[in-house]
């Protein structure tokens, strides 16, 4: 989750104020617009068919461009392309000029004026928002300094493997084409055209939207950690302030908006200290559609850190941690070695063979010998760590798992 | 060429081995004339530059405990573990270090001067231990020209004097320490498999058994706690580990505790000393699962289960062990001592590789047919950053590149990768440990290999890690594009920034 642009946290100011209107609403939950996007998409393909405007007449004395989605084979099946097509005129100073073909992508869907960025897909790695999607192609050298293209001509077909748009669904991308020289770089030819084009995947503002929804829901789960026990304490207070301050980008906000945000987590947490309570299930449930995994492990990761506020954690707040767990679609192993890091075994009021041990009343005499052994050879050679809170953890482990060996598999030794 | 000894550097008792004339082991006693030396300090409390060591500091240490120090070895390499003692602070190297002055000097007295010696450690010992004890026996001039793993040792000293042969378990159990070890015996040659240990398991841990039976006792009757000082503490200490000996030769002890309340006289079963064990014993059953686990071997695998360490005359121990194997375990020799014995073998052995010229005829020829394949004590891995197919994501992780348990001498390469395009340097990290994360292993070293300007991601870096037979570590990263090398070499015998010097323990008379 901390991989998005710090441009993108700027545009999403007063966000904490969704969180206040989650709580005071508490459910149902207001589905973002790209689910709805999607499930449009979902039930059809691409538009392939030539728009009615494309019938039109045009002017040959100046350059034209149309875009229109066409589809590419791809191995044994088929995905859909932009095919930018050009006719009219080209002017160079003399002949026999070399000429490139240059095409930019600007998402117009909900404002001509202010265009969304079209942003280029990279090979590897994280979204680059300040990398804009442009098309370069050589065009060769024109035979006359004015050149007359009579019919349309196909000069590139766009790939969608190379662009990310700003959102997913229906669009309006606006493609601008420009006729550069190659020597001088000198505009030549220019044109602009609008092109439907049905955006299959999750826009990069989606995602971010996405993000911060997420964010705004793991507040609410960590709030419900926090009062699991019947009481929110101060230090649990403190760590969702910490979270929130690092992940909302408040830290360069102004001093306005800091105190908005201070009064909207006071006022979260009075109402948790008068015992409200959310559908943890139902925000977990819009978190595993909406996020990815990384993104409910760091989730999963702040509820811990908030379990583990007070010093110790209670029977009560185990139990929801491991229906987070659950729901959030993060398996028990995962969640154990979370709890090992953040939850140290001294903490535990009580000692849960499951979450500490990985034994389950469900498990054969044997599973659990194979289950107690692993643990024994793990932290057997976490003794020797040269950090003393390993070490005592590991001591402490140790004789847990001697003590439940006893328990699950009895005194003597199966041969 | 001095005499060449063996050392069993104990968590309740040492003892010093010396190879005779047609290199038979042979076990030195002290100035006492004891086989066995309680690994006990006593700082005189009349005299600051007197320091008594073995059965005297026993004795005395229940007239005053605070100048008195047992089981030292169970904080070696603990750098917090302090004893401060007359305006000193005397740490775990410095006071193994007294107890090996005393075995050094009670056995020159008798066989003359002592130099070059191997010192036993548990087999889960790692660098920073094996270090310390290596340190410890320098500061009192020792020549330690080698570190051999207890259980090896004792496989040593009863593959030389019993006919053992097959798949052998070497079951440890110490004062303070256990540790199991499989290894393939045919005649002298021996080959160690796989080693593991448990750090804090051991008689001692009976022995506090014991001593909550004894205050339970005192507690049922007279609602009151037995132990009200450090001095009775001391003494009921002694008093638990001599009625855990007695129990391992009759179905009872009987005591009489005096308490603050009064006096009462107690018996303690062995039924009633079994169950306060049985996690123990468990825990030790554990260890001997984990061990064929990792060697993928069944107990029906195993013919011989050789047993060391006085902890392993609990009968429950070997009840357990018969319980497992189905057949009882071997004790034919005095498990208290095959360690030291075994340790001036393997420092025979060694004297043998480094120096062979100097080594007397008969000690040679008694030694030359012996076979010691060792194996790799622990994983020794670096820091580095893959994608984790899960998440997308790269994750910090350690990635073991020489395993535990691997044959000596080895080496081994993996090839790695530089994260980021115009990556100046590459970090590295030598880690020591089994964990995948970084967290739970120790960190040996760190250092920066340079690489060349202007280069794209993904340019590959081997990284191979060699260790030798004398417990050397060399370690080589490699950027393959350009031949740029960083090597390292880590050894037990390079001079530790906090090992005492010889000079510093000179002042302090040991008795």
């Amino acid at each position: 989750m901390d991989t998005k642009p710090t441009s993108l946290k700027a545009q999403r100011k007063g966000v904490w104020a969704r969180v206040l209107e989650y709580v005071r609403h508490v459910l149902p939950f207001g589905r973002g617009e790209w689910q709805e996007c999607l499930q449009q998409l979902s039930t059809g393909r691409s538009n392939s068919a030539i728009p009615a405007d494309f019938c039109q007449p045009v002017d040959l004395s100046v350059l034209n461009c149309r875009a229109r989605i066409g589809r590419e084979a791809q191995g044994e099946s088929w995905r859909s392309v932009l095919i930018v097509d050009i006719c009219g005129t080209i002017r160079a100073p003399d002949e026999g000029y070399e000429v490139g073909l240059r095409i930019s992508l600007g998402d117009v869907t909900d404002s001509t004026s202010e265009p969304l960025s079209v942003l280029n897909r990279p090979k590897q790695g994280p979204l680059n928002t300040s990398s804009y999607f442009v098309f370069q192609n050589e065009m060769g050298r024109l035979c006359h300094s004015t050149m007359v293209l009579e019919d349309w001509m196909t000069v590139a077909q766009l790939s969608p493997e190379w662009f990310v748009l700003p959102r997913g669904g229906h669009r309006k991308l606006h493609c601008s084409v420009s006729i550069v020289s190659k020597t001088t770089g000198d505009l030549l030819a220019c044109a602009g055209c609008i092109a439907d084009y049905e955006n299959l995947e999750v826009g990069y503002l989606d995602v971010e939207d996405n993000i911060q929804r997420a964010k705004t829901l793991a507040v609410g789960l960590a709030f419900s950690v926090g009062a699991a026990n019947g009481q929110l304490l101060d230090p649990e207070v403190n760590v969702i302030y910490a979270w929130v301050t690092t992940n909302f980008g408040s830290a360069s906000a102004s001093e306005g908006a800091k105190l908005e945000l201070e009064r909207a987590l006071q006022k979260t947490a009075a109402f948790f200290r008068r015992g409200g309570h959310l559908n943890v299930q139902e925000i977990c449930r819009e978190i595993v559609e909406i996020a990815p995994l990384v993104g409910r492990l760091e989730i999963l990761d702040l509820c811990l850190r908030v379990a583990a506020a007070k010093g110790q954690v209670t029977i009560a707040e185990l139990e929801l941690l491991k229906d987070l767990s659950d729901w959030l679609g993060i398996d028990r192993s995962r969640l154990r070695v979370m709890v090992e890091k953040t939850l140290p075994v001294e903490m535990h009021q009580t000692k849960d063979a499951e979450m500490i041990l990985g034994v389950t009343d469900e498990m054969s005499m044997e599973e659990a010998r194979r289950q107690l052994n692993h643990e024994y050879a793990k932290w057997s050679s976490r003794v020797i760590s040269t950090d003393p809170a390993i070490r005592r953890q590991a001591d402490q482990m140790i004789n847990l798992i001697a003590d439940a060996r006893t328990q699950y598999v009895g005194a003597k030794p199966a041969r | 060429m001095g005499n060449i000894v063996g050392i069993d550097l104990g968590t309740t008792f040492s003892s010093l081995a010396m190879l005779n004339a047609i290199g038979k082991p042979e076990i030195v006693p002290n100035a006492d004339g004891d086989r066995l030396t309680p690994s006990a300090i006593f700082f005189d409390e009349d005299n600051s530059g007197v320091i008594r060591v073995g059965i005297e500091a026993l004795n005395s240490r229940h007239l005053n405990p605070s100048r008195s120090v047992r089981w030292v070895k169970r904080h070696m390499g603990d750098t917090d573990y302090k004893v401060h003692i007359d305006g000193k602070d005397w740490g775990p190297v410095e006071l193994s270090a007294l107890v090996l002055k005393k075995l050094r000097q009670d056995a020159a007295a008798q066989v003359g001067e002592i130099r070059d010696a191997v010192i036993s450690v548990p087999a889960h010992f790692d660098e920073i231990r094996r270090k310390a004890t290596m340190d410890a026996g320098t500061a009192v001039g020792f020549n330690v020209i080698g570190i051999v793993n207890e259980p090896v040792a004792a496989a040593l000293c009863y593959a030389t004097s019993r006919d053992v042969s097959g798949r052998v378990m070497v079951y440890d159990l110490g004062g303070g320490t256990f540790d199991v070890t499989l290894m393939d015996v045919k005649g002298l040659e021996m080959e160690i498999l796989c080693s593991q240990g448990d750090h804090a398991l051991g008689g001692m841990d009976f022995d506090r058994q014991v001593l909550e039976i004894l205050q339970k006792l005192y507690r049922d009757k007279f609602n009151t706690d037995l132990i009200g000082s450090e001095e009775d503490k001391a003494k009921y200490e002694d008093e638990a580990e001599d009625i855990k000996k007695t129990l391992s030769r009759r179905p009872a002890a009987k005591t009489i505790l005096y308490g603050p309340s009064g006096s009462m006289r107690v018996e303690v079963s062995r039924e009633m000393f079994e169950q306060s064990i049985t996690s123990l014993v468990g825990r030790a059953d554990m260890l001997v699962e984990v061990v064929l686990e990792e060697a993928g071997l069944k107990p029906s695998d195993v013919d011989t289960v050789l047993l060391v360490g006085g902890s392993t005359r609990v009968p429950l121990v070997r009840t357990h062990l018969e319980q497992i194997f189905g057949f009882p375990p071997e004790c034919s020799i005095n498990v208290d001592e095959c360690v030291a014995l075994g340790a001036a073998l393997h420092a025979g052995l060694t004297e043998m590789r480094q120096h062979p010229d100097q080594v007397p005829a008969g000690i040679y020829a008694g030694l030359k047919d012996i076979s010691l394949t060792d194996v790799c004590n622990h994983s020794y891995g670096t820091i580095c950053a893959p994608v984790d197919k899960e998440t997308g994501r790269r994750v910090v992780q350690n990635r073991i590149i020489l395993k535990k348990n691997t044959p000596l001498p080895c080496e081994t390469s993996q090839t790695f990768y530089t994260v980021s395009e115009g990556q100046k340097r590459v970090e590295v990290t030598i880690t020591q440990g089994e964990d995948a994360d970084p967290a739970y292993v120790n960190r040996i070293a760190t250092h920066s290999l340079d690489l060349p300007p202007d280069r794209p991601a993904e340019r590959p870096i081997t990284v191979t890690y060699s260790y030798d037979l004398n417990q050397r570590m060399h370690c080589k990263f490699q950027d393959v594009e350009s031949g740029r090398l960083l090597e390292l070499d880590f050894s037990l015998d390079e001079q530790g920034n906090v090992a005492p010097k010889v000079a510093e323990l000179e002042p302090f008379k040991v008795q």
